[in-house]
Protein backbone atom coordinates (compact mmCIF):
# COMPACT_ATOMS: atom_id res chain seq x y z
CA UNK A 1 0.00 0.00 0.00
CA UNK A 2 1.15 3.43 -0.86
CA UNK A 3 1.64 6.01 2.01
CA UNK A 4 -0.72 8.46 0.43
CA UNK A 5 -3.38 6.15 0.47
CA UNK A 6 -2.72 4.72 3.80
CA UNK A 7 -2.90 8.19 5.24
CA UNK A 8 -5.96 8.93 3.45
CA UNK A 9 -7.46 5.71 5.11
CA UNK A 10 -6.29 6.94 8.33
CA UNK A 11 -7.54 10.46 7.77
CA UNK A 12 -11.01 8.68 7.69
CA UNK A 13 -10.32 6.33 10.60
CA UNK A 14 -11.99 8.33 12.87
CA UNK A 15 -15.04 9.83 10.71
CA UNK A 16 -15.65 10.87 7.61
CA UNK A 17 -14.47 13.80 6.14
CA UNK A 18 -14.40 16.08 2.51
CA UNK A 19 -11.78 16.44 0.09
CA UNK A 20 -10.43 19.03 2.09
CA UNK A 21 -10.58 17.92 5.04
CA UNK A 22 -8.51 14.73 4.06
CA UNK A 23 -5.71 17.04 2.90
CA UNK A 24 -5.57 19.24 6.23
CA UNK A 25 -6.05 16.01 8.00
CA UNK A 26 -3.01 14.19 6.29
CA UNK A 27 -1.06 17.04 6.53
CA UNK A 28 -1.23 16.69 10.45
CA UNK A 29 -1.01 13.02 11.29
CA UNK A 30 2.30 13.22 9.00
CA UNK A 31 3.68 16.29 10.69
CA UNK A 32 3.39 18.73 7.39
CA UNK A 33 5.23 16.06 6.16
CA UNK A 34 3.00 15.06 3.26
CA UNK A 35 0.65 17.55 1.12
CA UNK A 36 -1.58 15.62 -0.60
CA UNK A 37 -2.25 17.73 -3.73
CA UNK A 38 -6.08 17.68 -5.60
CA UNK A 39 -4.68 15.18 -8.39
CA UNK A 40 -3.31 12.33 -6.22
CA UNK A 41 -5.97 12.72 -3.30
CA UNK A 42 -9.02 12.25 -6.22
CA UNK A 43 -6.87 9.31 -7.92
CA UNK A 44 -6.41 7.62 -4.66
CA UNK A 45 -9.77 8.32 -3.90
CA UNK A 46 -11.47 6.74 -7.04
CA UNK A 47 -9.56 3.45 -6.84
CA UNK A 48 -10.19 3.08 -3.08
CA UNK A 49 -14.05 3.65 -3.69
CA UNK A 50 -13.96 1.23 -6.94
CA UNK A 51 -11.87 -1.15 -4.72
CA UNK A 52 -14.94 -1.06 -2.00
CA UNK A 53 -12.46 0.49 0.62
CA UNK A 54 -13.97 4.23 0.97
CA UNK A 55 -17.61 4.61 0.33
CA UNK A 56 -19.28 8.66 -0.49
CA UNK A 57 -21.09 9.52 3.08
CA UNK A 58 -23.75 13.16 1.65
CA UNK A 59 -22.86 16.25 0.20
CA UNK A 60 -23.45 19.87 0.61
CA UNK A 61 -23.39 22.64 -0.64
CA UNK A 62 -21.07 25.41 1.25
CA UNK A 63 -20.58 28.40 -0.43
CA UNK A 64 -21.57 27.92 -3.83
CA UNK A 65 -18.94 24.79 -3.84
CA UNK A 66 -20.01 21.06 -3.51
CA UNK A 67 -18.33 19.22 -0.63
CA UNK A 68 -19.01 15.71 -0.62
CA UNK A 69 -17.97 13.72 2.44
CA UNK A 70 -16.25 10.16 2.53
CA UNK A 71 -15.82 7.21 4.99
CA UNK A 72 -14.32 4.49 5.73
CA UNK A 73 -16.10 0.73 4.53
CA UNK A 74 -15.61 -2.25 6.97
CA UNK A 75 -13.71 -3.38 4.09
CA UNK A 76 -11.89 -0.34 4.59
CA UNK A 77 -11.54 -0.56 8.18
CA UNK A 78 -10.34 -4.47 7.82
CA UNK A 79 -7.40 -3.31 5.56
CA UNK A 80 -6.17 -0.37 7.16
CA UNK A 81 -6.09 -2.59 10.77
CA UNK A 82 -4.18 -5.15 8.67
CA UNK A 83 -2.10 -2.94 7.30
CA UNK A 84 -0.77 -1.20 10.20
CA UNK A 85 -0.43 -4.18 11.81
CA UNK A 86 1.65 -5.06 9.44
CA UNK A 87 3.75 -2.27 9.40
CA UNK A 88 3.77 -1.98 13.02
CA UNK A 89 5.39 -5.62 13.05
CA UNK A 90 8.48 -4.60 10.66
CA UNK A 91 9.09 -1.51 12.40
CA UNK A 92 9.46 -4.14 15.60
CA UNK A 93 11.57 -6.47 13.79
CA UNK A 94 13.87 -3.79 12.73
CA UNK A 95 13.65 -2.07 15.95
CA UNK A 96 14.23 -5.33 18.00
CA UNK A 97 17.34 -5.98 15.38
CA UNK A 98 19.18 -2.56 15.91
CA UNK A 99 18.38 -2.22 19.54
CA UNK A 100 21.75 -4.62 20.78
CA UNK A 101 23.70 -2.14 18.43
CA UNK A 102 21.72 1.15 19.65
CA UNK A 103 21.87 -0.18 23.17
CA UNK A 104 25.53 -1.20 23.72
CA UNK A 105 27.61 0.27 21.18
CA UNK A 106 30.10 -2.29 19.65
CA UNK A 107 30.53 -5.74 21.20
CA UNK B 1 -12.72 38.48 -8.35
CA UNK B 2 -10.59 38.31 -11.82
CA UNK B 3 -7.77 36.23 -10.54
CA UNK B 4 -10.02 33.90 -9.14
CA UNK B 5 -12.01 32.75 -12.78
CA UNK B 6 -7.90 33.03 -14.09
CA UNK B 7 -6.90 30.57 -11.67
CA UNK B 8 -10.72 28.62 -11.99
CA UNK B 9 -10.33 28.40 -16.03
CA UNK B 10 -6.78 26.98 -15.86
CA UNK B 11 -7.66 24.68 -13.63
CA UNK B 12 -10.99 23.43 -16.17
CA UNK B 13 -8.61 23.08 -18.70
CA UNK B 14 -5.98 20.75 -17.08
CA UNK B 15 -9.10 18.73 -15.23
CA UNK B 16 -10.12 18.28 -19.13
CA UNK B 17 -7.64 15.06 -19.38
CA UNK B 18 -9.45 13.55 -16.64
CA UNK B 19 -12.02 10.57 -18.19
CA UNK B 20 -15.73 12.37 -18.97
CA UNK B 21 -17.55 9.87 -16.22
CA UNK B 22 -14.82 10.80 -13.88
CA UNK B 23 -15.11 14.84 -13.77
CA UNK B 24 -19.58 14.52 -14.24
CA UNK B 25 -19.34 12.67 -11.03
CA UNK B 26 -16.67 14.98 -9.18
CA UNK B 27 -15.44 17.64 -11.70
CA UNK B 28 -17.09 20.40 -9.09
CA UNK B 29 -15.85 18.73 -6.25
CA UNK B 30 -12.29 18.71 -7.38
CA UNK B 31 -12.33 21.88 -8.99
CA UNK B 32 -13.64 23.25 -5.46
CA UNK B 33 -10.85 21.61 -3.60
CA UNK B 34 -8.34 23.18 -5.77
CA UNK B 35 -9.25 26.72 -5.44
CA UNK B 36 -9.31 25.50 -1.40
CA UNK B 37 -6.27 24.28 -1.63
CA UNK B 38 -3.99 27.40 -4.02
CA UNK B 39 -2.30 29.41 -2.26
CA UNK B 40 -3.39 33.00 -1.04
CA UNK B 41 -3.00 35.57 -4.32
CA UNK B 42 -2.01 32.63 -6.41
CA UNK B 43 -3.43 33.56 -10.02
CA UNK B 44 -1.82 31.11 -12.40
CA UNK B 45 -1.82 27.30 -11.83
CA UNK B 46 1.71 25.90 -10.53
CA UNK B 47 3.84 23.96 -13.08
CA UNK B 48 3.73 21.26 -9.39
CA UNK B 49 0.26 21.55 -9.28
CA UNK B 50 -0.58 21.01 -13.08
CA UNK B 51 1.81 17.71 -13.33
CA UNK B 52 -0.02 16.52 -10.25
CA UNK B 53 -2.88 16.66 -12.10
CA UNK B 54 -1.72 16.12 -15.64
CA UNK B 55 -0.66 12.88 -14.10
CA UNK B 56 -3.53 11.62 -11.89
CA UNK B 57 -5.76 12.01 -15.35
CA UNK B 58 -4.05 9.94 -17.62
CA UNK B 59 -3.26 7.38 -14.65
CA UNK B 60 -7.46 7.27 -14.86
CA UNK B 61 -7.39 6.84 -18.29
CA UNK B 62 -4.86 4.17 -18.94
CA UNK B 63 -5.62 2.28 -15.88
CA UNK B 64 -9.68 2.80 -14.84
CA UNK B 65 -10.09 2.06 -11.28
CA UNK B 66 -11.79 -1.26 -10.96
CA UNK B 67 -11.14 -4.01 -7.98
CA UNK B 68 -8.74 -6.07 -9.87
CA UNK B 69 -5.81 -8.10 -8.23
CA UNK B 70 -2.46 -6.71 -8.85
CA UNK B 71 -1.28 -9.67 -10.67
CA UNK B 72 -3.77 -8.81 -13.42
CA UNK B 73 -4.06 -5.30 -13.50
CA UNK B 74 0.22 -6.61 -14.49
CA UNK B 75 -0.81 -9.13 -16.82
CA UNK B 76 -3.17 -6.61 -18.87
CA UNK B 77 -0.74 -3.81 -18.57
CA UNK B 78 2.36 -6.58 -20.13
CA UNK B 79 -0.62 -7.32 -22.91
CA UNK B 80 -0.59 -4.01 -24.19
CA UNK B 81 3.01 -3.79 -23.84
CA UNK B 82 3.03 -7.01 -26.32
CA UNK B 83 1.02 -5.09 -28.33
CA UNK B 84 3.38 -2.10 -28.41
CA UNK B 85 5.87 -4.81 -28.85
CA UNK B 86 4.50 -6.32 -31.66
CA UNK B 87 4.45 -3.51 -33.36
CA UNK B 88 8.31 -2.54 -32.44
CA UNK B 89 8.80 -5.78 -34.29
CA UNK B 90 6.67 -5.04 -37.55
CA UNK B 91 8.66 -2.10 -37.91
CA UNK B 92 11.54 -3.72 -37.83
CA UNK B 93 11.05 -6.41 -39.77
CA UNK B 94 9.62 -3.55 -42.43
CA UNK B 95 13.27 -1.34 -41.95
CA UNK B 96 15.62 -4.45 -42.38
CA UNK B 97 13.26 -6.37 -45.09
CA UNK B 98 15.85 -5.76 -47.85
CA UNK B 99 19.26 -6.19 -45.67
CA UNK B 100 17.75 -10.22 -44.65
CA UNK B 101 17.10 -10.32 -48.42
CA UNK B 102 20.80 -9.91 -48.93
CA UNK B 103 21.88 -11.49 -46.42
CA UNK B 104 19.74 -14.55 -47.45
CA UNK B 105 21.44 -14.88 -50.76
CA UNK B 106 24.66 -16.28 -48.45
CA UNK B 107 22.34 -19.30 -47.07
CA UNK B 108 20.66 -20.38 -50.31
CA UNK B 109 19.20 -23.40 -48.49
CA UNK B 110 17.25 -21.19 -45.92
CA UNK B 111 16.12 -18.27 -47.91
CA UNK B 112 12.77 -19.25 -48.72
CA UNK B 113 11.71 -20.25 -45.28
CA UNK B 114 13.28 -16.89 -43.46
CA UNK B 115 11.11 -14.84 -45.88
CA UNK B 116 8.48 -16.75 -45.14
CA UNK B 117 8.76 -16.04 -41.51
CA UNK B 118 9.22 -11.74 -42.75
CA UNK B 119 6.52 -11.79 -45.04
CA UNK B 120 4.59 -13.94 -42.33
CA UNK B 121 5.12 -11.39 -39.59
CA UNK B 122 4.28 -8.20 -41.75
CA UNK B 123 0.93 -9.84 -42.24
CA UNK B 124 0.24 -11.23 -39.27
CA UNK B 125 1.41 -8.50 -37.03
CA UNK B 126 -1.54 -6.42 -37.36
CA UNK B 127 -3.68 -9.50 -36.44
CA UNK B 128 -1.43 -9.73 -33.37
CA UNK B 129 -1.80 -6.40 -32.03
CA UNK B 130 -5.78 -6.39 -32.75
CA UNK B 131 -5.39 -9.84 -30.42
CA UNK B 132 -3.14 -8.57 -27.56
CA UNK B 133 -5.67 -5.42 -27.79
CA UNK B 134 -8.13 -7.99 -27.74
CA UNK B 135 -6.93 -10.30 -25.05
CA UNK B 136 -5.87 -7.31 -22.35
CA UNK B 137 -9.47 -5.92 -22.53
CA UNK B 138 -11.19 -9.37 -21.76
CA UNK B 139 -8.59 -10.54 -18.97
CA UNK B 140 -8.96 -7.03 -18.04
CA UNK B 141 -12.61 -7.98 -17.40
CA UNK B 142 -12.33 -11.30 -15.68
CA UNK B 143 -13.28 -13.42 -18.68
CA UNK B 144 -12.10 -16.84 -18.05
CA UNK B 145 -11.96 -17.61 -21.82
CA UNK B 146 -9.75 -15.17 -22.30
CA UNK B 147 -7.72 -16.53 -20.07
CA UNK B 148 -7.52 -19.89 -21.72
CA UNK B 149 -7.21 -18.24 -25.16
CA UNK B 150 -4.37 -16.47 -23.87
CA UNK B 151 -3.14 -19.44 -22.74
CA UNK B 152 -3.39 -21.22 -26.69
CA UNK B 153 -1.96 -17.98 -27.64
CA UNK B 154 1.06 -18.49 -26.37
CA UNK B 155 1.64 -21.78 -26.86
CA UNK B 156 1.29 -20.80 -30.52
CA UNK B 157 3.76 -17.96 -30.35
CA UNK B 158 6.13 -20.42 -28.56
CA UNK B 159 5.55 -23.14 -31.32
CA UNK B 160 6.34 -19.95 -34.04
CA UNK B 161 9.46 -18.85 -32.15
CA UNK B 162 11.07 -22.39 -32.06
CA UNK B 163 9.99 -23.19 -35.82
CA UNK B 164 11.77 -19.72 -36.04
CA UNK B 165 14.71 -21.12 -34.53
CA UNK B 166 14.95 -24.30 -36.55
CA UNK B 167 14.72 -22.39 -39.24
CA UNK B 168 17.94 -20.23 -38.77
CA UNK B 169 16.03 -17.18 -38.77
CA UNK B 170 18.31 -16.00 -35.96
CA UNK B 171 21.57 -16.33 -37.90
CA UNK B 172 19.93 -14.43 -41.17
CA UNK B 173 17.65 -11.96 -39.44
CA UNK B 174 19.15 -11.26 -36.09
CA UNK B 175 16.88 -8.37 -35.54
CA UNK B 176 13.85 -10.11 -36.28
CA UNK B 177 14.44 -12.83 -33.78
CA UNK B 178 14.92 -10.09 -30.63
CA UNK B 179 11.92 -8.74 -31.43
CA UNK B 180 10.28 -12.38 -31.64
CA UNK B 181 12.04 -13.17 -28.23
CA UNK B 182 10.90 -9.54 -26.81
CA UNK B 183 7.30 -10.62 -27.38
CA UNK B 184 7.74 -14.22 -26.04
CA UNK B 185 9.15 -12.81 -22.85
CA UNK B 186 6.45 -10.24 -22.71
CA UNK B 187 3.59 -13.07 -23.52
CA UNK B 188 5.39 -15.76 -20.90
CA UNK B 189 4.66 -13.20 -18.37
CA UNK B 190 1.91 -12.31 -18.71
CA UNK B 191 0.56 -16.01 -18.81
CA UNK B 192 2.12 -16.68 -15.79
CA UNK B 193 0.72 -13.93 -13.96
CA UNK B 194 -3.14 -14.31 -14.86
CA UNK B 195 -2.44 -18.12 -13.81
CA UNK B 196 -1.38 -16.81 -9.88
CA UNK B 197 -3.44 -17.79 -7.28
CA UNK B 198 -4.55 -13.91 -6.49
CA UNK B 199 -5.38 -14.06 -10.49
CA UNK B 200 -7.31 -17.01 -10.42
CA UNK B 201 -9.39 -16.03 -7.40
CA UNK B 202 -10.25 -13.42 -9.42
CA UNK B 203 -11.29 -14.98 -12.75
CA UNK B 204 -13.47 -17.75 -10.50
CA UNK B 205 -14.86 -16.09 -7.56
CA UNK B 206 -17.49 -18.48 -7.16
CA UNK B 207 -15.18 -21.85 -6.45
CA UNK B 208 -12.75 -19.44 -4.74
CA UNK B 209 -15.66 -19.21 -2.54
CA UNK B 210 -16.30 -22.83 -1.82
CA UNK B 211 -12.26 -23.49 -1.79
CA UNK B 212 -10.04 -22.98 0.92
CA UNK B 213 -6.75 -20.41 0.76
CA UNK B 214 -3.71 -22.56 -0.08
CA UNK B 215 -1.58 -21.76 2.69
CA UNK B 216 -0.87 -24.48 5.11
CA UNK B 217 -1.75 -22.36 8.14
CA UNK B 218 -5.50 -22.47 6.65
CA UNK B 219 -5.78 -26.30 7.52
CA UNK B 220 -5.42 -26.63 11.23
CA UNK B 221 -8.01 -30.21 10.57
CA UNK B 222 -5.27 -31.63 8.11
CA UNK B 223 -2.05 -30.61 10.29
CA UNK B 224 -1.58 -34.16 12.30
CA UNK B 225 2.36 -34.32 11.80
CA UNK B 226 4.80 -32.54 13.94
CA UNK B 227 3.67 -29.42 14.49
CA UNK B 228 5.48 -27.20 11.86
CA UNK B 229 7.29 -23.96 11.57
CA UNK B 230 5.62 -21.44 9.68
CA UNK B 231 6.98 -18.54 7.52
CA UNK B 232 5.98 -15.25 6.80
CA UNK B 233 3.73 -15.83 3.79
CA UNK B 234 1.62 -18.11 5.98
CA UNK B 235 1.46 -15.15 8.63
CA UNK B 236 0.39 -12.34 6.27
CA UNK B 237 -1.91 -15.05 4.70
CA UNK B 238 -4.11 -15.43 8.11
CA UNK B 239 -3.23 -11.59 8.65
CA UNK B 240 -5.33 -10.71 5.48
CA UNK B 241 -7.77 -14.18 6.20
CA UNK B 242 -8.42 -12.81 9.62
CA UNK B 243 -9.14 -8.91 8.03
CA UNK B 244 -11.97 -10.62 5.24
CA UNK B 245 -13.39 -12.18 8.69
CA UNK B 246 -13.86 -9.04 10.20
CA UNK B 247 -14.80 -7.21 7.25
CA UNK B 248 -17.69 -9.96 7.58
CA UNK B 249 -18.69 -9.03 10.98
CA UNK B 250 -17.40 -12.17 12.37
CA UNK B 251 -14.60 -10.71 14.55
CA UNK B 252 -15.36 -7.67 16.77
CA UNK B 253 -11.93 -4.82 16.10
CA UNK B 254 -10.72 -6.13 19.78
CA UNK B 255 -10.92 -9.73 18.84
CA UNK B 256 -9.15 -8.93 15.10
CA UNK B 257 -6.40 -7.19 16.55
CA UNK B 258 -5.84 -9.48 19.26
CA UNK B 259 -5.66 -12.60 16.61
CA UNK B 260 -3.78 -10.47 14.81
CA UNK B 261 -1.47 -9.81 17.23
CA UNK B 262 -1.01 -14.17 17.52
CA UNK B 263 -1.15 -14.53 13.99
CA UNK B 264 1.76 -12.04 13.02
CA UNK B 265 4.11 -13.11 15.51
CA UNK B 266 3.31 -16.81 15.40
CA UNK B 267 6.19 -19.44 14.69
CA UNK B 268 4.28 -23.07 14.76
CA UNK B 269 1.17 -23.79 12.92
CA UNK B 270 -0.42 -25.00 15.89
CA UNK B 271 -0.17 -21.09 17.37
CA UNK B 272 -1.51 -19.35 13.99
CA UNK B 273 -4.27 -22.25 13.60
CA UNK B 274 -5.88 -21.38 16.80
CA UNK B 275 -6.38 -17.56 15.08
CA UNK B 276 -8.89 -19.13 12.72
CA UNK B 277 -9.97 -22.37 14.04
CA UNK B 278 -13.38 -21.09 14.96
CA UNK B 279 -14.19 -19.50 12.03
CA UNK B 280 -15.50 -20.88 8.80
CA UNK B 281 -13.72 -21.18 5.56
CA UNK B 282 -13.63 -18.26 3.27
Amino acid sequence: MQEATFLILTALADGSQHGYGIITEVAQISDGRVRLRAGTLYTALDRLRADGLVAVDGEEIVEGRLRRYYRLTPDGTAVLAAEAARLQANAAAALARLRPGLAGGLA
Amino acid sequence: MSDMTVLERGYRRILACYPRSFLRENGDEVLAVLLDTAAEGRTRVGLAGAWDLVRGGVRMRLWPAAPRPRAVRAAVTLMLAGAATELAALITVAVSFGAVRAAAARYPATTDAVLVHQVAVLAGAPLAIGLWLWLAWANGKGEDWARMLSAACFGLLTFSVLDALAQHVAAVAPATMIAAAAVWAVGLASVVLIFTPAACRYYRPRLARILPAPTSALWPRLASGPDLRIGDADREATAVALGEHFARGRLTLEEFTARLDVALTATRQSEIAQTTRDLPYL
